[in-house]
């Protein structure tokens, strides 16, 4: 997924989350860090969004 | 500045140009396939490929440039691009854009166009920018540039077969930047003194020489007498005398201006006018050193508002009174004493260090809803385009005092994570700045959640107590800074960042970002509140509790002024500075600290280390011995900054 970093504008690749490594809590972290200007911030996917928006489409295909 | 400028390359060369990361490398490929030849570029490190090009019967050298956002060098990258250029008298240009980010592209168009070379641009990306509807028209932009601008996707080899024919003979560009009365008059002046040949356009050199570009410095002491160069620099002083203000800033406002029209014309903005002005107008002020604090101010008064009065109030009572104490506790320990009735089991989770009562209430009822408003506003003002005003706003502050303009970067960031932000301290260029970064961050930026906190525990005392806090962390930070400044030798450097246009955040967006920023703290944080109230209670139970609270009394109770209890604050304030903040908020709402008390302990708290996570990236980054002197700094540093604003504020009669 490609996303914008909020802060220097770069497209970033998230499956690119090298830098995350660095940090001793990394396991099973979900901020990305821009390899542009270092500004760290969620990966923009929320399971909770994503199981209500879930609902609402098995609701649609009903 | 002495570096010769290398030797000229073979005439008829195409020069390729373009931001970073705008697939110029592919376009190479295309162009000259597998035969190049990549060497550094002489007096540097720069690393430039050369290839060759043959389109009927003709052969180009082709020339791969290091990606650049300016042509005005602030790198040795920008340098070697610019020196390219100079050193080509003959060669065409083949600006690579990317055509989702025309706003970037634009401004290498516009120097490219001053510099008068010959010039084809190959707007690649087209596919993606078609996805996103943000595809300019291209036809417009070679009617307002006045040359060839080839859609492209490179990495398909889509439309490259087009560009070596227009190669062949292309021509500069028609666009002049009106810089206003004074630019233009001080330009005439400089093209004046120029020598009759230069090597690119001398309305380019001109405004390079007038923006104070070091680096011509070689090649005026070649081709400029020594009295036109004394001159030249009488034209520069006077015009920054006149505008006060430093001439790169309007010229690059000039440039933007003129490119954003462009963008409406091209259709990639909308255009409206008067709310597109006033967004334009806000943006601007932002970042000036003057009226962008007062804009901050606003911003921060707003921010106390809803996270403070709205978030840490209305919605902690109701989570933390109404859910937790009247209805979650109550009930477990209900269900407990009918179904498992142990005492052991009753009070470790719902006793006075449970899991339940306390950490997961300190977790869900009072962090929760405090850093959930503090994540929906921080996901506005990133969505705004505010965030990197402020950092370009306080890099100008901080330049002023004599920081280095870079160690800007990780401050900022510091706010939202500091652990994130003493990884950012890489970018820096020395070990002692470096260091002296991480130090600062661990001292005196609150992360997220951690200001969160404070803002909603300020808030309950009043503006003025909040303005202390502020005042006294913003004064250790610049202290510090300012010291570290006077013993870090070397010039300070700068920073490229990419100012995105003031924009109305989109509600969706802000939804799943500040989600996605909860679900990432519940993770984080509820471990470590969990392993800090096993560690209180394990202590009460071995009754380690009351002896540890007596030997922190000198400290605690005597210099501090604070309840024995906040010991255990502080304690947990070792984890993280959010939780151990967290527990002095539940001690001032519980009535047991005074205004002054709560001003205390959180200028004691603040100036911890942020959290576990932040000791050991330290410890990663810069060793053991260093995080160990920074520990027994920022600790004792910490209480007795605490203890001066107690006995200050007692002997100035200050009640807050």
């Amino acid at each position: 997924m490609k996303i914008r970093c909020p802060l220097c504008q770069r497209e970033i690749d998230t499956e690119d989350g090298a830098c995350r490594s660095g940090c001793p809590m990394s396991k099973g972290c979900t901020l990305v860090c821009c390899p542009g200007c270092g500004y760290s911030f969620p990966m923009p996917e929320s399971k909770v969004v994503n199981f209500v928006k879930g609902l609402f489409s098995k609701g649609n295909r009903k | 500045m002495s570096t010769p400028m290398p030797a000229l390359e073979p005439t008829g060369a195409v020069i390729l140009v373009g931001n970073p990361n705008v697939g110029k490398s592919v376009v190479f490929g295309a162009l000259t396939g597998r035969y190049v030849n990549v060497s550094n570029y002489p007096g540097t490190t720069v690393e430039v490929t050369r290839g060759e090009a043959r389109d009927r019967g003709t052969t180009f050298e082709v020339i791969d440039t290091p990606g650049v956002y300016s042509l005005l060098p602030m790198s040795e990258d920008e340098r070697v691009t610019r020196d390219i250029l100079m050193r080509e008298p003959g060669a065409r240009v083949l600006q690579v854009c990317d055509a989702k980010n025309m706003r970037r592209s634009l401004m290498i168009t516009a120097q490219l166009a001053e510099m008068e070379v010959p010039l084809v641009l190959a707007v690649n990306m087209t596919d993606e920018a078609r996805e996103r509807g943000v595809m300019p028209r291209l036809e417009t932009l070679e009617e307002r540039l006045g040359v060839p601008a080839v859609s492209t996707v490179a990495v398909r080899k889509k439309g490259t077969e087009r560009l070596l024919p227009l190669l062949g003979n292309p021509s500069p560009s028609s666009v002049r930047i009106d810089y206003g009365r004074g630019i233009e008059a001080a330009i005439l002046r400089m093209k004046g003194l120029l020598p009759a040949r230069t090597p690119v356009g001398k309305r380019a050199l001109s405004i390079m020489l007038l923006c104070g570009d070091d680096s011509l410095a070689p090649w005026l002491a070649e081709n400029v007498p020594d009295a036109r160069i004394r001159e030249m620099n009488r034209v520069r002083n006077r015009l920054i005398e006149e505008s006060g203000e430093e001439i790169v800033s309007r010229v690059n406002r000039a440039r933007l201006a003129w490119i954003d029209r462009l963008l409406v014309e091209l259709g990639v903005e909308a255009s409206s006018p008067s709310s597109r002005k006033l967004a334009q107008a806000f943006g601007r002020y932002a970042m000036d050193p003057v009226y962008g604090f007062p804009i901050l101010l606003g911003i921060l008064v707003l921010a106390y508002g809803f996270v403070g009065v709205f978030g840490a109030g209305v919605l902690v009572d109701f989570l933390q009174k109404s859910f937790f104490e009247g209805l979650v506790v109550p009930f477990l320990a209900a269900m407990l004493d009918r179904f498992l009735p142990s005492a052991f089991l009753r009070d470790f989770l719902v006793g006075p260090y449970g899991m339940v009562s306390m950490a997961l209430s300190y977790a869900v009822a009072i962090v929760l809803p405090i850093v959930g408003t503090f994540f929906l506003g921080f996901g506005i003002l990133e969505d705004s385009g505010y965030l990197p005003r402020l950092a370009v706003m306080v890099d100008r502050l901080f330049k002023k005092i004599g920081c280095n303009g870079k160690a800007v970067l990780p401050m900022i960031l510091g706010l939202g994570c500091d652990t994130m932000a003493t990884l950012t301290t890489r970018i820096l260029e020395t070990r002692k700045e470096r260091v002296i970064v991480t130090l600062l961050l661990a001292l005196g930026v609150p992360c997220s959640a951690q200001l969160g906190v404070i803002l909603g525990m300020l808030s309950d005392i009043g503006p003025i107590a909040t303005i202390t806090w502020v005042a006294l962390m913003a004064g250790i930070i610049l202290a510090v800074g300012f010291l570290a400044a006077k013993v870090i030798p070397g010039e300070s450097s700068d920073f490229i960042l990419e100012i995105p246009p003031i924009r109305w955040p989109q509600v969706g967006n802000l939804a799943v970002k500040t989600m996605a920023r909860i679900e990432w703290y519940l993770r984080e944080a509820v471990p470590l509140f969990l392993v800090g109230t096993l560690v209180l209670f394990t202590a009460d139970r071995l009754g380690w509790l009351l002896r540890v609270q007596s030997a922190a009394e000198p400290l605690i109770v005597h210099l501090l002024d604070l309840p024995p209890k906040a010991t255990e604050a502080f304690l947990i304030g070792f984890l993280r500075r959010d939780y151990g903040a967290a527990g002095l908020y539940s001690m001032a709402r519980g009535g047991m600290l005074s205004h002054l008390q709560v001003v205390v302990s959180l200028v004691t708290m603040t100036l911890f280390m942020p959290c576990l996570a932040n000791l050991l990236v330290i410890i990663k980054e810069h060793g053991g011995k260093v995080a160990i002197a920074m520990s027994l700094f920022i600790f004792p540093f910490a209480v007795l900054v605490g203890a001066a604003v107690n006995f200050f504020s007692r002997w100035a009669g200050i009640s807050f």
